[in-house]
This record gives structure tokens, C-alpha cells and sequence, in this order.
């Protein structure tokens, strides 16, 4: 689409000085560039200065309707009473048949749409399984260095074996809906076994004590030398449970 | 990948009739645009702030009871935040007698009942086409 950049270039250059400076139109711009695959995009990234510290990425992932967005939209306003900026990237599914997308993770977050230290951006899969889109890896970096202290990424709603989150984030969220099939899922193959932090969201339903239980029992029968995940209940819609989750968050993250 | 167009629809104002924009939706969607969709009851700076981080090219505003009437405020707080080249276009009930304020206002298009899904697909496609230009043209520059 563009015109391929040759030699120096004043207004590229300019574009990723914003870029680091946060400028939010900068970073959308960029991230177009970088979903199309355009040779502007790629001259960004090649630009974009090495960062000072790795990304801290949190990966949100579940299966559709178990709340992840809205327990993003609280998990958002518990990092930033804490005054943390936070980058966030929600992928929902293209369509397998006219490739279109309807992005609506945003409608749980509208009211952090016009807070300068919160980074929203949607993004469709576009063909890619797996649970995220083809680019992600390189939109991360991207908006790494804008400056954000924590990046959430969303996946779309998932099943049992789409782990390609955890090859783009450091701290894997797995969300479970209380009274979702019986015990054996809890010993099935998969997310589970790849996620750092178990949370039950909708905890206000009576099946929540069951799937916690399940979830814990299926912990117990993991070997000792593998790091104990915590399993924790939240109720996104009204905040319950988010302040330890984000404690949880951030001590892993803090730890990578 | 190539780029289809990437719309916003959404509603400002206090009406909460959104069926016609779900349906729009799925209009555009299935002719391979990627639209940004939002509930009713949204504010003018959310929606110019959420227009900017998505990087639209279309914004479509859904309107039942007389929401239309703040689509000039809309399109002047995206003028002012440097988001001119978004085009706005407006669909529902709007009775004629406004429809010519809406666009001297800078509304591209209007939509009225009985508008075909061809026409809407078609057209919001042009002009999504026409907003990347114009982005395409401010790199060149």
C-alpha cells in the first residue's frame, strides 16, 4: 500500500519519535501499518529503539462470554489507581468466509476511552488460529515502546489448545466459567496445564465453589518442581476479587 | 492482507435503539470490512478518542429519535482533534428538512430507511477508500 521507504526518511522518523513519546493517532497509525503488513510498517519496527527492559505482557484468555473483557475493563481500573499506563489489545475472530470482523471487546471498556494513560486498541485475527492475529508479536513491540507499563492481550474466545498466547506473554490469565462440564475437563490437556493464574470470573454463580474445587484438586496432582499457580474468583461486573488479581499480575510479572 | 475499510459504529446522544446498527454490522462484515461496534449512549470525546486509538476510517452513527442532531457537534470535535479525513456518515430516521444541515455540516452520506444493503456496503466502502488516501497522501508529505 505504501510507497516503499528509501533511504532517509524525515516524516518516518518523526512518526516513531511520537511513537516513543506516546503519542496515541502515532501508535494507531503504526499498528494499521503493521496489520496490513505494509513496507512502511516494517521500516517503524526496524526504526523503533531497542527497549530498556523486556514487556511485561499479561495474556487474558478463556473461552467466549466468560467475561474476559470486562474483567479487563476492571482489571484497567485497578492498575491505574495504581498509576500504571496500560496498553491493551483485544483480538476477536475474523470471518472464516468474507474475512470481515466485528470488534466489540471495547464495549466493556468505554469508560477508560478517554483516560490518557490507557491504550486501547482492537484487532481481528484475520485468519490466524490459535486464539490471537498473525502481527501480534510485532504490534506488542510496538506499543512496548510507547512507553506502557503492563500490556494486556486478549485473546478471542478460546477452546482447549490455543496456547499461542504464551508465546507472546509472560504472565498467562486462564478464565473458567463456573458449572462448565464435569471434573474430567479439569484433567484435560492443554491451557491448563500452560496457564500462570486460574481464575474463575462470574463468581457470584452457586457453581463457583465446584469448578474452584475441581480446578484445585486437578493442582494438587501436578509434581512439586512445577511453580504453584494460584486459582483465584472474580465477579469482573463489579469488581470483586481484581485487586488480587492484579497483585498476582504484577508479582509475576515483576519476577519474569 | 489488504486493507477493506475499518468502521466505527456507534451512537451518541440518549437514544438506546441500536438494532439497525447490529444489522449494519453484519452488513459490513460480511462484505470483508472490520467494523469497531459499540453500545448506545457513547460521549463526543469518547468516540473521537476511541475513532483515533482504532484508526478509522468510517464512523457510522446510528439514529432512531433525533440522535442525528449532534452528529455537526461530532464532526466538529473531530476536525478539531485533526481527525477531519474520518468520514462520518449518518443512518435512521432523519426527516429531509434537516438532511441538508447534516451534510453542509460535512455528513458524507445519509442513509434512510429502505437504504439497499448494496448501497450501504458499497458506499461506505468508497469512502473508506477515500479516508486512507487521504492518510496515504499526509505520509507522503
Amino acid at each position: 500500500m505504501s510507497a516503499v521507504d528509501t533511504g532517509r526518511d524525515r516524516s518516518l522518523e518523526a512518526l516513531v519519535e511520537r511513537i516513543v513519546d506516546g503519542h496515541p493517532r502515532s501508535i494507531a497509525r503504526a499498528i494499521t501499518e503493521i496489520e496490513d503488513q505494509t513496507a512502511r510498517g516494517e521500516s517503524i519496527l526496524q526504526q523503533l529503539p531497542e527497549p530498556d527492559q523486556p514487556a511485561a505482557v499479561v495474556g487474558i484468555t478463556g473461552p467466549p462470554g466468560v467475561g474476559k473483557s470486562t474483567l479487563i475493563n476492571a482489571l484497567i481500573t485497578e492498575l491505574r489507581a495504581r498509576e500504571l499506563r496500560v496498553g491493551v489489545l483485544s483480538v476477536d475472530p475474523s470471518s472464516p468466509v468474507s474475512g470481515g470482523a466485528v470488534l466489540g471487546d471495547r464495549i466493556r471498556m468505554a469508560r477508560h476511552a478517554s483516560d490518557p494513560g490507557v491504550f486501547i486498541r482492537s484487532l481481528a485475527s484475520r485468519g490466524q488460529i490459535g486464539g490471537l492475529c498473525r502481527t501480534i508479536d510485532r504490534v506488542i513491540r510496538l506499543v512496548h515502546a510507547a512507553g506502557f507499563d503492563l500490556l494486556i492481550v486478549e485473546t478471542v474466545g478460546t477452546g482447549q489448545v490455543d496456547v499461542a498466547i504464551t508465546e507472546v506473554a509472560n504472565t498467562n490469565v486462564a478464565l473458567f466459567a463456573p458449572g462448565l462440564g464435569d471434573e474430567i475437563q479439569a484433567l484435560k490437556a492443554g491451557i491448563l496445564e500452560v496457564a500462570d493464574i486460574l481464575v474463575v470470573n462470574r463468581a457470584d454463580s452457586p457453581h463457583t465453589r465446584g469448578t474452584l474445587l475441581e480446578l484445585e484438586s486437578m493442582l494438587a496432582l501436578r509434581g512439586t518442581e512445577q511453580r504453584r499457580v494460584p486459582v483465584l474468583a472474580t465477579i469482573a461486573t463489579t469488581g470483586e476479587g481484581v485487586a488480587e488479581l492484579a497483585d498476582r499480575i504484577l508479582d509475576l510479572a515483576s519476577s519474569d | 492482507m489488504n486493507h477493506r475499510g475499518k468502521v466505527l459504529l456507534t451512537k451518541i446522544g440518549l437514544d438506546a435503539h441500536d438494532r439497525g446498527s447490529r444489522i449494519v454490522a453484519t452488513y459490513l462484515r460480511d462484505a470483508g470490512m472490520e467494523v469497531i461496534y459499540t453500545g448506545p449512549w457513547q460521549q463526543i470525546p469518547d468516540v473521537v478518542n476511541l475513532a483515533d486509538q482504532e484508526d478509522v476510517d468510517v464512523i457510522g452513527i446510528s439514529s432512531l429519535a433525533t440522535d442525528h442532531a449532534l452528529v455537526p457537534g461530532l464532526i466538529q470535535a473531530l476536525r478539531e482533534a485533526g481527525l477531519g479525513h474520518i468520514r462520518v456518515v449518518v443512518g435512521g430516521i432523519v426527516p429531509n428538512a434537516e438532511a441538508d444541515e447534516l451534510i453542509q455540516a460535512g455528513v458524507a452520506r445519509i442513509f434512510h430507511p429502505g437504504a439497499s444493503r448494496e448501497s450501504i456496503v458499497q458506499e461506505v466502502e468508497a469512502l473508506a477508500a477515500e479516508a486512507r488516501t487521504t492518510i496515504e497522501q499526509d505520509h507522503q508529505a
